[in-house]
């Protein structure tokens, strides 16, 4: 399958939707590693070096678009390449200032996608 | 001038004027009867004396003449001048002796021929003894010559008369008389009728022509011959009294002169004007004495009467006075029963009446004041300055001051406005009424409220002065609530969200992952949980944009739109829905290529509402129409169904929040209220139109209009909006950057 190398970091600290979307991820034959806050993100991001990064806004201990930031500007985590896709509610999109579209490479709005609709972001992104 | 002063003035006019008038006619009138009288009876008295004197000196005369006329003595001065001897002369001597002695006021008496040499005489032998030539001269014809003239011999004044004496009708010689004049004298020193200063003058003229004097005066026993009278006058007004010239005393004197006709001689009396007129002055004196007690009889009388009536007038003006500064208790205390005192009696009940009104003024004020504080309202009075007249309690709270603090302040120094975060300045001048929503004002702590200002302003028709009343409604209790309920909503749309989206996402993975483990009925019942989600998922959406819209923080991404393409693309979106439930779903209008300044996602949203609306409140077998035309500036696009229609008192609400216009258990079709308010808010901020029109059980036709895309209404929508840099394109749910590339 085109997706089974490659390695999915899904950051999300609701539960149900870590689970969701890592065994949605997982049936669809990518690797995923999951983070449940900021924090988690950078320290898995470090280890798992993943292709693609699906990340939270609203986490915990830092916020995603601290997290964007870092990951992009920071080679140590060794994501600067990674695709990175923003999961925002519907009312984050205002925040999304231009050095964030800059850093990012996609958002979607959570309650607004189909499952499916993951799938077709990466695939739009290779 | 007070009415004291007019009033005694107008007393002394009308007392004295008469008085005076009166007085001075009677002085005239008396003065100049007492002025005739005396005149005429200076002028009678003057023809007595002149009448006496006259007397007295003709008998003189007579003796004189007698004598010249005696044969005895003409034929013995014939003898004598034929034969001048001592007896002839003796003869003529003893003639003029007897004749002396028959008349004791005869001095002396001589004869004399015609040249002045004496031939005979009563003084004895005497030669030295003689007339003077002049004495003769004055005898310049044939009549009798009377003058009185000194003695020189003894100083005495002496009464002369000559006479010429004939013998055989031819002048022969003068006879001459010398008589004292003592009888004369005491004629003229009688001033009977001539009071204390009057006297009777006997003036000659001598040979120089000025009047002397010949007798004595009254006041100068030693001016007979010696005092010139001729400042008198007299001869000139001879007959005719006149006054009022100066004496040889200086005195102002009356005079009555007469002529004296054979002797060439005036006589005059005359009288002090002191005198004469004493009367007169008396009468004057008299009248002004009067005069003066009748003023001062007026003068106080006046003074009375003014008392009488200015005195109570002034307590009245007193009592008025007092009342007018405040002390409602003055009363006047004049117990008249007339005009002034039914003026007082006004005046006590005028200032019962002011206290009783002012009294319940007052408490009238009380309660207002009661009411005022007891409102939550901030409510002020200013006038036309701005100066803060009256407030309440609940002003002087919001501006945190105290009441007397605030009260003669500017109100534009105490509450400063700020609208949109912008100072605000309100215009507390325009007539009638002005409502000024949202606006903040920060108090002296700092704590903003959220006001709501009503500016009543009306003109006081008696006065003309304006009334200003400014009410602050404070809202931010109840805008606070409202935040809070915005927030609770916004807050509970989130928290569902996520579940929401677990859930869709497991309903998903069944469907992906065991769709071959599951039965087809089960399959369907997926499929409708998961139109449900979608549908819940779109609810709380909705609810998501109006907690936005009430925020103010809906932002739109404002870009160049293809209305038709989206519209057409709306159309086919619905479609397939449309023929599930066996309704035509028809387009007319251009396929794309019309242009509008718009937020694509929020354009599609509104379009895509009103088609799914109609499809779904029509029946089967019914029609939806969606039309779009070119309206010069803009565009219009309405969406006409044939379906249940809208009630007629349902339409003016359409567009409000929550509102339904059948109930959703009724009709079967669920929704939330909200989408027709989502779609009015958008269009509007597109600066476009949106209405409906509908008639129960035929239809309904909703229609907006948008404006057409140029640089000018995109500038002006932009500037409406926060600034946003972006490039990516939105599709629903999920965005990537490569999609500005397509």
């Amino acid at each position: 399958m085109a997706g089974s190398q490659k390695k999915i970091l899904l950051v999300e600290d609701n539960a149900e939707l870590r689970k969701l979307y890592g065994m949605f991820f997982e049936y669809n034959h990518y690797t995923v590693e999951t983070g449940v806050d900021g924090d988690d993100a950078l320290v898995k991001a470090k280890e798992f070096k993943p292709d693609i990064i699906f990340l939270d806004v609203m986490m915990p201990k830092r916020d995603g678009f601290e997290v964007l930031k870092m990951l992009r500007h920071k080679p140590e985590y060794g994501c600067t390449k990674a695709k990175i896709i923003i999961l925002t509610n519907l009312g984050d999109a205002s925040r999304i200032s231009p050095e964030i579209h800059e850093d990012m490479d996609a958002y979607v709005i959570k309650s607004e996608i189909e499952l499916s609709d993951l799938l077709g972001i990466i695939k739009s992104l290779d | 001038m007070s009415i004291r002063k007019k009033l005694s003035l107008l007393l002394l006019v009308v007392g004295l004027v008469p008085t005076l008038v009166v007085s001075f006619v009677a002085y005239i009138i008396i003065s100049n009867e007492l002025t005739d009288r005396t005149v005429d009876q200076l002028a009678s008295t003057a023809i007595k004396q002149e009448q006496k004197i006259n007397g007295l000196l003709q008998t003189k005369q007579e003796e004189v003449v007698k004598l010249s006329n005696r044969f005895d003595l003409q034929s013995a001065l014939g003898s004598y001048l034929s034969n001048k001897d001592d007896a002839n002369r003796q003869a003529i001597n003893s003639i003029l002796l007897k004749k002396k002695v028959e008349v004791p006021d005869i001095q002396a008496i001589y004869l004399a021929d015609l040249e002045g040499g004496i031939i005979g005489t009563t003084n004895g032998s005497d030669p030295s003894i003689r007339l003077a030539p002049e004495d003769y001269e004055r005898n310049n014809g044939t009549e009798t010559v009377t003058y009185v003239k000194e003695d020189e011999r003894d100083g005495i004044i002496k009464l002369y008369i000559t006479t010429k004496v004939s013998v055989n009708k031819q002048d022969a010689g003068y006879l001459n008389m010398i008589f004292r004049i003592d009888d004369i004298i005491a004629a003229i020193q009688d001033y009977t009728g001539l009071g204390a200063t009057g006297e009777t003058v006997v003036v000659s003229k001598n040979d120089s022509g000025d009047a002397v004097t010949l007798f004595p005066l009254r006041f100068d026993t030693d001016a007979a011959l010696d005092v010139n009278l001729n400042s008198l006058s007299l001869f000139e007004h001879i007959g005719a009294p006149y006054r009022d010239v100066k004496d040889y005393r200086g005195e102002s004197v009356m005079v009555a002169p007469r002529a004296v006709g054979f002797a060439d001689w005036v006589i005059a009396t005359k009288m002090d004007q002191s005198e004469a007129l004493a009367p007169i002055n008396q009468l004057r004196d008299t009248l002004i004495l009067i005069v003066l007690i009748l003023s001062a009889a007026t003068v106080v009388i006046a003074l009375y009467l003014t008392r009488f009536f200015t005195d109570p007038i002034l307590r009245i003006a007193q009592a008025a006075r007092l009342i007018g500064e405040g002390d409602l208790a003055a009363r006047v205390d004049i117990s008249r029963t007339d005009e002034i005192g039914a003026l007082s009696n006004s005046i006590n009940t005028m200032g019962h009446n002011l206290k009783a009104l002012v009294t319940d003024i007052e408490s009238q004020r009380n309660q207002l004041e009661i009411i005022l504080n007891s409102t939550a309202e901030s409510i002020l009075a200013i006038d036309e300055r701005g100066v803060i007249r009256i407030a309440n309690q609940s002003t002087a709270e919001l501006a945190q001051m105290g009441l007397h603090e605030l009260i003669g302040r500017n109100i534009k120094d105490v509450f400063a406005w700020r609208h949109d975060l912008q100072p605000f300045a309100v215009d507390y001048n325009v007539d009638g009424t002005k409502t000024y929503f949202d606006l903040q004002y920060t108090n002296p702590a700092g704590v903003v409220h959220y006001v709501k200002l009503i500016v009543a302003r009306a003109r006081n028709d008696q006065d003309g002065t304006l009334q200003i009343i400014v009410t602050i409604h404070d809202e931010t209790k109840s805008r606070e609530l409202e935040n809070m309920k915005i927030d609770f909503v916004s807050m509970a749309a989130h928290e569902l969200r996520t579940p929401l989206a677990a859930i869709r996402g497991y309903l998903e993975l069944i469907t992906y992952k065991g769709k071959e483990n599951i039965t087809s009925d089960v399959e369907k019942y997926l499929k409708q949980a998961l139109q449900s989600t979608a549908e819940l998922g779109a609810l709380i959406n909705n609810l998501l944009n109006v907690t936005r819209i009430e925020r103010g923080t809906l932002t739109f991404h404002l870009e160049k739109v293809d209305l038709a393409k989206e519209v057409r693309l709306a159309v086919e979106d619905v479609k397939f829905g449309a023929e599930d439930k066996h309704i035509d779903l028809t387009y007319e209008g251009p396929a794309n290529g019309e242009l509008v300044a718009a937020d694509q996602i929020a354009l599609r949203e509104v379009i895509t509402n009103l088609i799914s609306n109609a499809v779904k409140y029509t029946d089967a077998g019914g029609h939806v129409n969606v039309n779009m035309r070119d309206a010069k500036d803009h565009y219009t696009v309405s969406v006409k169904d044939t379906g249940i229609g809208i009630p007629e008192q349902a339409l003016p609400n359409l567009f409000t929040k929550f509102f339904r216009a059948h109930s959703g258990l009724n009709s079967g079709n669920p929704g939330t209220g909200l989408g027709l308010f989502i779609a009015k808010s958008i269009i509007e901020r597109h600066k476009g139109t949106i209405t409906v029109q509908s008639k129960e059980g035929v239809g309904s036709v909703f229609t907006f209009t948008i404006p057409k895309w140029n640089d000018e209404t995109f500038a002006e929508l932009q500037a409406g909006e926060q600034k946003s840099e972006s490039k990516v394109r939105r599709h629903r749910g999920w965005v990537t950057k490569e999609d500005t590339s397509r």
